[in-house]
């Protein structure tokens, strides 16, 4: 055997192994959007039967301590605090976490909600840094607000949930914008089944190129900036078919840091959050499966198919970068400190299928991708693959992926029909190509850098620059 | 300018909204309907209303906020209010009243009950300015 | 080998064609969709304006005088067949939030109009999701006579189907069929929490005594007997509160904890000096629970003890005991005041808390 043959086999190997890949991680999401699109009609039936309100006025309807970290965040916070006081839930308080904010953000919040500085106790359940304060508000009863020296996002909410009393917390961002019912919406796994439910997430939309009017959400329409729109056909195919599918197959690993609502007990068992990662989120989600299953407990983490929140997707290439990169590295940190998990039964479907996943497919995935492009053009130029196997790769790694991007856009026209307009239907599935051609790519690109990163050790808690949607704010800017 | 007696409405449902709105025209008010609290309270100042019929519940403004408004402005603060609300709970009620609302119904209601309380507030104001 | 290239070749081509014949596949959906919406949205713009249409005939009959027979014959009349679904949703998105005689006329019409025939006839021979959704439009119109149908709802494999049975049978509220609710929660051992909840709050009174009665048969299963105690906790049923102080001497101390957080809750006073005794429990949790219910129940004897367990070692007691203090008047709050000179630090912060907290409330400087 020469050289060349010997050569060419390899290359043909690795093409053939590539193939697999592409072929094995869309049949995932089939499966995934399968099992999605079951639960969601389930959901959508029970949705017709039972009035949200009726949780409402139920007295078995569990507190809520909803905790909001904050860091230099004048621009929103009290359009945000506002917001928050304002969700429909019958017993809640909110927490707002000044995580030693350098601008006028405890002031804004002291003169507006007229804080008075009280003695409270605070447990150290969890460790968080040095409280330097804690204030409730004259004006409304559920309103505490916690000063604290710098921390991060973790140590934030591990100070929210120190001061917190109530047995269920919810954590969000200062710029997520919710929806009225959205408390409602996920305390109502809480309530059906309140000795197995520890966690729940619900979808989170984006909000570029919404109208939205003293943080509601008034006209829900495209944006215009490509990145945007793209972004918006990947969050559908991520929450709606991802993040639904491993839900209804009990395997959910992420709820999102922009809102999720745990049992706060659980999380003081396991030790908060984890303060040294930039995917906080997920390696909490991670370490409550971890600990859970050590426990042998009975448990349920449930994934609500019903829009809870929105946010805003970054409209730049750089601050997509950043995203991403930061993004992935949560990722690997939150699998490289559960490594044990991996292919371990005592973890059940999360190690057995879940983790592997999750390691495979999105922490190494993006490097055998750009590992598989590469192989393919140079077998190609090299003459060891006839056209055969060029179409058949263009199927698998594009034209597979057009496909799933599509069904998504389409679960989403039939099952929530929150784009009202057609158009608007037309216009996601011409981003359904376009997210498989160029973005997808970049997106493997930005998170194989990300492991450079994570080896040079970047930690830190970034910050975006606000744009991206027509805010109508009923509240006069701060005073310069 | 009109004879009738102004109500203003505040209230997001638009099934409970037309419903009452009916009742009341049917009775001789002039209603004006604000599906949500902003737009109710500017249709209060616009047209400083007879009485106000407040839902608890409101995008953007909720009742007490609408309340609350309603009290600090010195041409809004004689205007009675009625809550309507869904949760019957004591500390709402009590919540309500403190806020100074005149009058509180839980749902579900009767629109025979609300008309009736409307013209027994509207009445009792009339007298109270002879 | 040539053979070898030429069967990889012919399943890479099989496997590009499965892959392009998918996504033919998906484009025809993705058409139909938008037929699909086209179509649906002109229909439910008809729709709509029929609905528009209905209403102003529907408010007329529930706030007319004329007696309610002339009015629903007119309806009957003036109504064309393809009408009738627009008057059914006219007629259930009112009775959802209507009570008293607005309500019972829509019951009326909705009756002679023959709906609740429809419905019957779905409840008994439908597929399971419009049997559902049929189960509940008789329990908003409360239609007494779909009882017996409801009833053998419960025994569906379809756990939407028996919650909208369940709900519809206590929102109709006849004797048979709150005995018949009762029956079902006392021996489906695959319960939802909040179905049992939401279903048994609509009709207080009429689930009293069953309740009652459950409990004082007793629950094997923990969970659910907390539940139950809960239930009957927040239903403020005074009648319970001797079978709870049953429950106070319960072997498992998440029981004993619940039995005294109901018995706050239900505030009657007699339970004082149990929950007095509860004070001392040797778990955490139910004396945390006795302290806040010696509060509620406004037990003013019991001053001294809730000083006492302002030095208890648990954060929890000592929160509940200040708070309770600060409920029972002059008196309450002194005996909080002197805890201000207690030796042990968090005793002194836990009391500097609720006495702060309470001035803010009251309005006073801070």
């Amino acid at each position: 055997m020469n050289f060349n043959s010997a050569a060419g086999s390899f290359i043909i190997m690795v093409n053939l192994v590539i193939f697999f890949y592409f072929a094995v991680l869309n049949t995932i999401y089939l499966v995934l959007f399968t099992a999605a699109f079951i639960q969601t009609k389930k959901y959508s039936t029970r949705r017709k039967i039972v009035d949200l309100y009726e949780v409402f006025r139920s007295p078995l309807t569990p507190s809520v301590s909803v905790l909001i970290p904050a860091y230099n965040e004048e621009a929103d916070i009290l359009e945000a605090v506002k917001s928050t006081l304002m969700l429909h839930y019958p017993h809640f308080e909110v927490i707002i976490i000044n995580d030693g904010s350098t601008d006028r953000t405890l002031e804004l919040l002291k003169e507006r909600y007229k804080l008075r500085r009280i003695t409270k106790v605070v447990q150290m359940n969890v460790p968080c840094e040095h409280i330097r304060g804690v204030y409730i508000s004259t004006e409304y009863e559920n309103l505490v607000v916690v000063d604290k020296e710098n921390g991060g996002k973790s140590d934030a909410l591990n100070a929210g949930i120190n001061v917190s009393r109530h047995d269920l917390v919810c954590s969000i961002d200062a710029d997520s914008i919710l929806e009225p019912a959205a408390l409602l919406k996920v305390a109502r796994p809480f309530i059906e089944r309140p000795f197995d439910t520890v966690a729940v997430g619900g979808i989170v939309r984006i909000v570029n190129g919404c109208e939205v009017v003293a943080s509601n959400v008034t006209k829900v329409e495209l944006p215009r900036n490509y990145w945007a729109n793209v972004q918006i056909v990947e969050y559908l195919r991520a929450f709606l078919g991802g993040r639904m599918g491993w839900s209804a197959l009990r395997s959910l690993l992420i709820i999102s840091g922009a809102f999720g609502i745990f049992d706060r007990r659980v999380i003081v068992e396991i030790g908060g959050y984890r303060r040294d990662t930039v995917g906080e989120d997920m390696d909490l989600v991670v370490r409550m499966h971890r600990y859970l299953r050590e426990q042998k407990r009975k448990y349920r983490m449930v994934f609500v198919p019903d829009p809870v929140c929105w946010t805003e997707a970054p409209q730049k290439y750089t601050q997509l970068g950043k995203q991403r990169d930061r993004w992935q590295r949560g990722l690997i940190e939150s699998l490289t400190g559960n490594l044990r998990m991996l292919f371990n039964p005592r973890y059940g479907i999360i190690g057995l299928f879940a983790m592997p996943y999750f390691f495979f497919f999105e922490m190494i995935g993006p490097a055998i991708e750009l590992l598989g492009y590469a192989a393919v053009v140079l077998a190609v130029v090299l003459g060891y693959l006839n056209f055969q196997f060029l179409y058949l790769f263009l199927a698998l790694a594009i034209l597979y992926g057009v496909i799933i991007s599509l069904i998504a856009v389409y679960l989403e026209g039939i099952a929530y029909k929150r784009y009202p307009r057609l158009a608007s239907l037309l216009k996601l599935s011409l981003y359904s190509f376009l997210e498989n051609l160029g973005y997808r790519q970049l997106n493997s690109w930005w998170r194989s850098k990300a492991y450079v990163t994570y080896f040079t050790r970047k930690r830190k808690w970034g910050k975006s620059v606000r744009m991206g949607y027509k805010q109508v704010s009923s509240y006069p800017p701060p005073a310069a | 300018m009109s004879d009738k007696p102004v109500v203003v409405v505040a209230e997001d449902e638009p099934q409970i909204a037309n419903l009452v709105r009916y009742k009341l025209e049917k009775s001789g008010y002039e209603v004006l309907w604000g599906k949500d609290g902003q737009r109710a309270w500017e249709l209060i100042q616009e047209s400083k209303p007879d009485l106000v019929i407040l839902d608890v519940m409101m995008p953007i403004m909720d009742g007490f906020e609408v309340l609350r408004a309603m009290h600090d402005g010195p041409e809004t603060r004689e205007i009675p209010a009625i809550m309507v609300t869904a949760r019957g709970m004591e500390e709402d009620i009590l919540k309500g009243f403190e806020e100074g609302a005149v009058d509180y119904m839980v749902k579900p209601f009767s629109v025979t009950e609300l008309a009736a309380r409307v013209k027994a507030t509207i009445g009792r104001r009339e007298q109270d300015t002879e | 080998m040539p053979q070898a290239d030429v069967l990889t070749a012919s399943i890479a081509m099989a496997v590009t064609y499965s892959v392009i014949g998918l996504f033919v596949l998906v484009v025809f959906m993705f058409l139909s969709l938008i037929v699909l919406r086209i179509v649906v949205a002109r229909r439910e713009r008809t729709f709509d304006g029929k609905v528009e249409e209905i209403r102003p005939a529907v408010y007329e009959l529930l706030t007319g005088d004329s007696p309610a027979g002339e009015v629903v014959a007119e309806l009957h009349a003036t109504i064309p067949m393809q009408d009738r679904r627009a008057l059914e949703y006219v007629l259930l998105e009112n009775a959802r939030v209507l009570k008293g005689r607005e309500l019972e006329i829509l019951t009326m019409v909705f009756e002679q109009l023959g709906y609740a025939d429809e419905d019957i006839t779905t409840v008994r021979h439908g597929r399971d999701i419009k049997k559902a959704e049929s189960a509940f439009h008789l329990g908003t119109m409360r239609t007494a006579r779909a009882v017996p149908y409801l009833v053998s709802l419960l025994s569906s494999s379809s756990p939407e189907v028996k919650f909208s049975a369940l709900n519809a049978l206590s929102k109709i509220g006849t004797p048979d069929a709150i005995a018949a609710v009762m029956e079902y929660l006392a021996t489906d051992n695959d319960l939802e929490t909040m179905r049992v909840a939401e279903v048994i709050l609509e009709r207080k009174q009429a689930f009293s005594p069953y309740l009652e009665e459950w409990l004082k048969r007793g629950e094997a299963d923990i969970p659910r007997l907390e539940l139950l105690i809960d239930l009957v906790g927040v239903m403020k049923d005074t009648k319970a509160v001797l079978v709870l102080f049953d429950y106070l001497a319960h072997e498992n101390p998440a029981v004993r904890a619940r039995a005294a957080s109901a018995l706050g809750s239900i505030r009657d006073i007699s339970a004082r000096d149990r929950l007095e005794i509860a004070l001392f429990d040797e778990d955490p949790g139910v004396r945390a629970e006795a302290a806040s219910a010696l509060g509620k129940v406004q037990c003013i004897e019991a001053i001294p003890l809730l000083k006492g367990s302002l030095a208890d070692p648990d954060l929890a007691v000592k929160m509940n005991s200040a708070q309770a203090l600060s409920q029972l008047g002059e008196e309450g709050y002194a005996a909080l005041e002197e805890g201000l000179a207690a030796s042990e630090d968090q005793e002194r912060r836990v009391v500097a808390e609720v006495m702060a907290v309470q001035q803010i409330r009251n309005g006073e400087g801070g």
